[in-house]
């Protein structure tokens, strides 16, 4: 793995964070008179934000909508996807459904839903789900489709039953895809809270950035997305120390 | 004393006849070797003995019924097949579920490497962690397809020993495949010849003097004459 031989991590993240300010300062220094807000305007708003409080009541109205959305993805996704894999024909009959859900632009549910659910906490929830479900179906199958043949029948030479063989060989080869489905469906779930508080009830992080970018209030509608790109690395990076940990028998040698 | 007996056996992967009507028995406690140009059927024969693959012609009868894989048989494959997410020692213990193998481990030499995973081992350690596995499910039945043919050359002669070393302290009986002679009649008690395309029995040996250039000669031929030889290959 790459990863291991380019450079300690101190170093990479010292370069990472120096990489960062060069940005701001440059930003600072070249920021067009009134139009965008400078680093120092943009700080100065986040602590008032911040002590007002309005920002944190954002912050978990956001969280609360993306944790049980991507809990319901993976809920929903997880042992739907292994039952497609496992179960060759239920997975021949669905699959194409499921592409086919995957392919059409979630957006075009939106009046649908809002229709079904309303504008509240279950509506934004179901857009959160339903963006982040599919690459968590998607690579769960296709994880269990990939299980390797050979150690398949390697099991069944040591007498193995197909419970035996599905969760000692199949599951587990499955799981770093899983992990991937889990990360890919992570970043579609916080777009998709960004939305569903933009086209729903207008609340949370995305009603902040709708008032603040409408109002042309640059300052705080910069804090806003400093705040969800935030709360993406956070989300992104632990997923993929989960994925690292799934396949760490991988990166013996 | 007869162990397993095969009857008319025969198989077919699409338009490739792999096997057709080959009989063979092999006695309890032999160490039979089956020795064949590449293609010949061996890993499809081995295979079927194992319980792994149905013959679409013929039978295959251990001690008088059809072979239950792990229970009359344990096979050592090709390609080592060790699941990469497991340590050697969980490797073997797949098994034999809920025993101590720390005895296997030991057996083959690794008790160091009990707790490496498979990726973190060379090949020779592989393969012995294959082996380990296979003697651990204590089957009556020994079956090996090529299992030091990646193997260089003085690793392969060491493994050798040891399989012979650990085969004479229990009552197994061994099915090995090779395509090597030299290894068939290092190891051997008999050797069958397979010849290609069908799979056919083409000749049964005793290992002793003047053999080698015999069976080498022999395999020439086989593969000279094989009509699926690149030159025809191309042609049909
Ligand atoms: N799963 C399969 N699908 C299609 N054809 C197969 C399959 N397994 C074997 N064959 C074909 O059957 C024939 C015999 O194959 P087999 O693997 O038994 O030979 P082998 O003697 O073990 O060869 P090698 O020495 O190369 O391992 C070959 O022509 C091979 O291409
Ligand atoms: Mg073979």
């Amino acid at each position: 793995m790459p990863r291991r031989t380019c450079g300690n991590r101190a170093m990479i993240w010292a370069l990472r964070l120096g990489l960062m300010a060069g940005v701001v300062l440059l930003w600072e220094w070249w920021a067009p008179g009134g139009l965008l807000p400078t680093p120092g305007q943009v700080w100065h708003a986040g602590i008032g934000l911040a002590a007002e409080g309005r920002l944190w009541r954002a912050v978990g109205d956001s969280l609360s909508i993306y944790v049980a959305g991507m809990a319901s993805a993976a809920l929903v996704g997880i042992p739907l996807g292994l039952a497609m894999g496992s179960f060759r024909l239920f997975g021949r009959v669905v699959d194409v459904f499921v592409f086919a859900l995957a392919a059409t632009p979630r957006v075009a549910f939106i009046p649908l839903i809002i229709v079904l659910l309303g504008l509240g906490f279950q509506a934004k929830t179901f857009i959160v789900f339903l963006g982040a479900v599919m690459p968590v179906v998607l690579n769960t199958y296709a994880g269990v489709l990939a299980a390797d043949r050979d150690l398949i029948e390697m099991a069944r030479s040591t007498g193995a039953g197909r419970g035996r063989i599905w969760r000692h060989v199949v599951l587990p080869g499955a799981l770093p895809f899983l992990a991937t489905g889990l990360r890919l469906g992570a970043t579609i779930g916080l777009i998709n809270t960004v939305v569903a508080e933009l086209y729903t009830a207008v609340r949370g992080l995305g009603g902040l950035l709708a008032i603040y970018g409408n109002t042309f209030r640059m300052a705080e509608y910069f804090v806003i997305v400093a705040m969800l790109a935030t709360i993406g690395v956070i989300v992104t990076e632990a997923m993929r120390a989960v994925e690292a940990h799934l396949s760490r028998w991988r990166e013996e040698r | 004393m007869t162990h397993i007996r095969i009857e008319g056996l025969g198989h077919a992967f699409g338009a490739v006849t792999a096997l057709d009507g080959l009989d063979l028995t092999v006695r309890r406690g032999e160490f039979l070797v089956l020795l064949g140009p590449s293609g010949c059927g061996k890993t499809t024969l081995l295979r079927m003995i194992a319980g792994l693959l149905e013959p679409k012609a013929g039978r295959v009868l251990v001690d008088g019924h059809r072979p239950e894989p792990g229970h009359d048989t344990a096979m050592v494959f090709q390609n080592y097949r060790l699941i990469p997410w497991k340590t050697a020692r969980q490797n073997v213990e797949f098994a034999r579920p809920g025993t101590d193998v720390s005895g296997y481990l030991e057996m083959v030499g690794l008790s160091r490497f009990a707790d490496a995973f498979p990726g973190a081992l060379s090949g020779g350690m592989r393969q012995r962690v294959a082996l380990a596995r296979a003697l651990a499910a204590e089957a009556p039945i020994l079956l090996m397809d090529e299992p030091f043919a990646s193997l260089d050359a003085q690793t392969r002669e060491l493994m050798q020993g040891e399989l012979r070393r650990l085969i004479a302290t229990r009552p197994s009986t061994v099915v090995f495949v090779t395509h090597g002679v030299d290894e068939a009649l290092a190891l051997a008690d008999r050797i069958v010849l397979m010849s290609p395309r069908p799979g056919r029995i083409a000749e049964e040996v005793r290992p002793g003097p003047g053999m080698r250039e015999y069976l080498w000669q022999r395999l020439r031929e086989m593969v000279l004459n094989d009509p699926g030889s690149d030159f025809y290959g191309r042609e049909g």
